[in-house]
């Protein structure tokens, strides 16, 4: 039989994560929830951005489309316990390993490069609380200063919920396959003034919504962990309690059995 | 003149005689009783052995076979002798009770030499140790708890984990790798294996240089009481007589312990702790201290110790650790992950497992193998929590390699080829050095762990990658 302070040793080591994970549990709770109202306003108004986008690009090459430098960003997460959320963006970083251009958000994704030796240009820290739009400004800036290098892609999970996060490879600027008519609009200003206005406004748009996506599958990756790690300590504190019911038992038995062999020798001694 | 007692109490397989006054016959006398079989009419003989004297003349004895069919008044006959039991090179390839008949079938030994059943252990002066391994071809034993030469070895485990299928592999391996005289005593075990055992060795045709002797389940206590005993009066003829080694097998001493305990409640003693005999000490101490070594010839001897409930404190596998050189632990966990042997290396030990004795490379490569398995355990519950995937990249490799460790302890066994449809091997110490020191290394990082299990030497594990 184990011996029962071990075993009470043992339980309340497992109490003490299971309270720790319980807490983590309820704060990504409230974080995903107000998470995901973020990203759902932001799915909403994506594509009225990609129209605009498309109605410049589709009239005239406001962006170097021929540009042969080719930017990727890839975003991991900015803290751990989140299951397999980084695992399975390997496979597409470790194909970007030669790309001079690689772009590191996420202190997780920092540490692979590190680990797997993959050499990166910049890195960036993700969002470790709701994101604001002042996330993204570094990262324009280095979007900006190389005029917003059309073949920039991106390395994420996509977010459809929480138990669904695709990884992959998307473009920074869409493709479209649709064919929206361009408006003439009289503007008060010249055409290629709003042109970079709205280029300008989509690139931080869509960053914006991208740290988002990436935060919203952390947190979401995280809940989920926690979740099943309260699931699994309490089933481990379960089992580990009836050993020590077990040994307890055992240990009253058996001390009750000596206490009456006892009595009996005495009691023999008595009779005669 | 016969000394004739008379039956005037049976219980159980307790039998109180009395006898004339003057003529008590000492403790450890043989008696023995003729009488009708109730069933067949045939005159049937039994014997018991006297464990107690009370007052009234009256003797009280434990008897060996049933004794169904005596009666109060019956006549007890005093042999004026202790149990005895044939010894020496006729017994050889034969099969014995605990009581000296020979149950093969054949025709009893003519002219056997007697050594008696209950015998001292050998003098201090004449003991003889050499600090040497004795090679068993099973990985998980040689690498961690490697076993002595002419020493003392317990096979410890619950119900249903293998003890006796390892006994079976190294009673194997020693046949076809040692070669010498093998002891085997069943006691309180299940009959079928003793027969499976003497069919097996039958075949390999060991059992030339074998003696069997079976007390098994549905024998009374006082033959389970007995079987080690006679057993090891066996062995110690070929050590003392024809000085030569002996192996010397005992499945369970836990039963001899159990033969113990039953008896000593039939005679009304107070139990001690758990229930067990007020005597369990002395009695284990006095078989254990004849199973020695001495200048003469060694007894290596293998035990396997049924632990009651899986409990390692219950007094019967407590005090059998103290008398052994080296414990081999079976888990009930790894038996649940299909590891077989189910060896733990974490509770399994040895006293020679040292760097003086076994050499720098097998000590330090078999602590590297238990630090990282301790390591391992100590993650279990983390693991079991959160999930390997959140371990610190250390602890990740430490668990991956621990994997491998865990897996390649398992080897398929000789004696279990019917079931597992694998041959068995018999892997040389240097060659599980080997293995073991590469996977620590980390060389086989990339190998799934799936290919370690029930594999021999590590070129197996490569073999099975291409």
């Amino acid at each position: 039989m184990a011996d029962i302070t071990l075993l009470k040793q043992r339980l309340s080591n497992i109490s003490s994560v299971h309270e720790i994970t319980e807490a983590m549990q309820i704060i990504t709770t409230i974080l995903i929830g107000r998470s995901q109202k973020l990203l759902a306003y932001r799915r909403k108004i994506q594509p009225y951005f990609d129209r605009l986008l498309f109605s410049i690009t589709s009239r005239k090459n406001k962006i170097d489309q021929s540009s042969p430098t080719e930017f990727v960003i890839a975003f991991f997460s900015e803290k751990g316990f989140v299951s397999s959320f980084n695992q399975q963006l390997l496979p597409f970083l470790t194909k970007q390993r030669r790309n001079p251009n690689l772009i590191i958000v996420g202190e997780k994704g920092k540490h692979f490069c590190e680990r797997m030796k993959i050499p990166y240009k910049h890195f960036f820290h993700a969002a470790t609380t709701i994101p604001d739009e002042a996330i993204i400004e570094p990262l324009y800036d280095i979007l900006k200063e190389n005029n917003f290098p059309w073949k920039t892609k991106i390395i994420i999970n996509k977010y459809n919920n929480m138990f669904q996060q695709k990884p992959g490879i998307i473009d920074l600027f869409p493709a479209f396959e649709e064919v929206y008519n361009p408006t003439d609009a009289v503007t008060d200003v010249d055409q290629d003034s709003l042109d970079r206005i709205i280029i300008d406004k989509f690139v931080r748009d869509r960053l914006y919504y991208l740290f988002i996506q990436n935060y919203t599958g952390e947190i979401g990756s995280k809940l989920l962990v926690m979740k099943n790690a309260v699931e699994n300590s309490e089933l481990l504190k379960e089992e580990i309690s009836k050993d020590i019911y077990i040994a307890r038992q055992t240990a009253i038995t058996q001390e009750l059995s000596e206490v009456i062999s006892a009595y009996k020798v005495l009691q023999t001694r008595e009779e005669k | 003149m016969t000394n004739i007692g008379k039956i005037v109490q049976v219980i159980g397989p307790i039998i109180d005689v009395k006898f004339p006054p003057g003529q008590i016959p000492d403790i450890r006398t043989a008696l023995k009783i003729t009488f009708k079989d109730i069933q067949s009419g045939k005159p049937q003989t039994i014997l018991a052995e006297i464990a107690l004297q009370i007052e009234g003349n009256i003797v009280k004895a434990v008897s060996l076979q049933p004794t169904e069919g005596l009666s109060r008044g019956m006549d007890v006959v005093d042999t004026g002798k202790p149990l005895e039991i044939q010894v020496g090179r006729k017994c050889l390839g034969r099969l014995f009770n605990p009581w000296g008949e020979v149950i093969d079938g054949k025709e009893p030994i003519e002219d056997a030499e007697y050594y008696p059943i209950r015998r001292q252990a050998p003098k201090f002066v004449d003991l003889a140790f050499e600090d040497k391994i004795y090679e068993t071809g099973i990985k998980a034993i040689d690498l961690l708890s490697p076993y002595v030469k002419g020493g003392k070895t317990g096979l410890f485990g619950g119900a249903g984990v293998g003890k006796t299928v390892i006994i079976m592999e190294m009673i194997h391996n020693m046949a076809t790798h040692h070669g010498g005289i093998s002891i085997f005593a069943g006691v309180g075990e299940r009959t079928r294996e003793g027969n499976d055992l003497w069919l097996g060795m039958k075949e390999t045709g060991v059992i030339d240089k074998t003696i069997l002797l079976f007390g098994q389940m549905g024998d009374l206590p006082g033959s389970r009481l007995i079987a080690a005993q006679a057993a090891l009066s066996q062995a110690e003829y070929f050590r003392d007589v024809a000085k030569q080694d002996v192996l010397f097998f005992i499945d369970n001493i836990f039963r001899f312990v159990q033969a113990g305990a039953e008896i000593s409640t039939l005679l009304g003693r107070i139990p001690s702790a758990v229930g067990y005999q007020p005597t369990l000490d002395i009695e284990m101490g006095r078989l254990e201290e004849r199973i020695a070594s001495t200048k003469n010839g060694f007894i290596t001897s293998i035990q396997a110790v049924y632990v009651p409930a899986d409990d390692f404190t219950d007094p019967a596998a407590a005090i059998t650790f103290s008398h052994l050189d080296s414990v081999t632990v079976l888990s009930r966990k790894i038996v649940e992950m299909g590891i077989y042997p189910a060896i733990d290396p974490l509770s399994s030990s040895s006293r020679i497992l040292s760097p003086d004795i076994v050499g720098e490379e097998h000590y330090s490569t078999a602590m590297a193998v238990k630090k990282m398995i301790q390591r391992y355990t100590e993650l279990q519950d983390i693991i079991a929590i959160l999930g390997v995937s959140e371990l610190p990249e250390e602890d990740k490799i430490t668990v991956n390699r621990a994997r491998k460790i865990r897996n390649f302890l398992s080897q398929p066994f000789h004696v279990s080829e019917q079931f597992t449809g694998l041959k068995g091997t018999f892997v040389k110490t240097e060659d599980t050095i080997k293995g073991f020191q590469r996977i620590l290394q980390g060389e086989f990082d990339d190998v799934p762990e799936q290919n370690f299990l029930m594999k021999g030497t590590i070129e197996e594990v490569i073999q099975s990658c291409i």
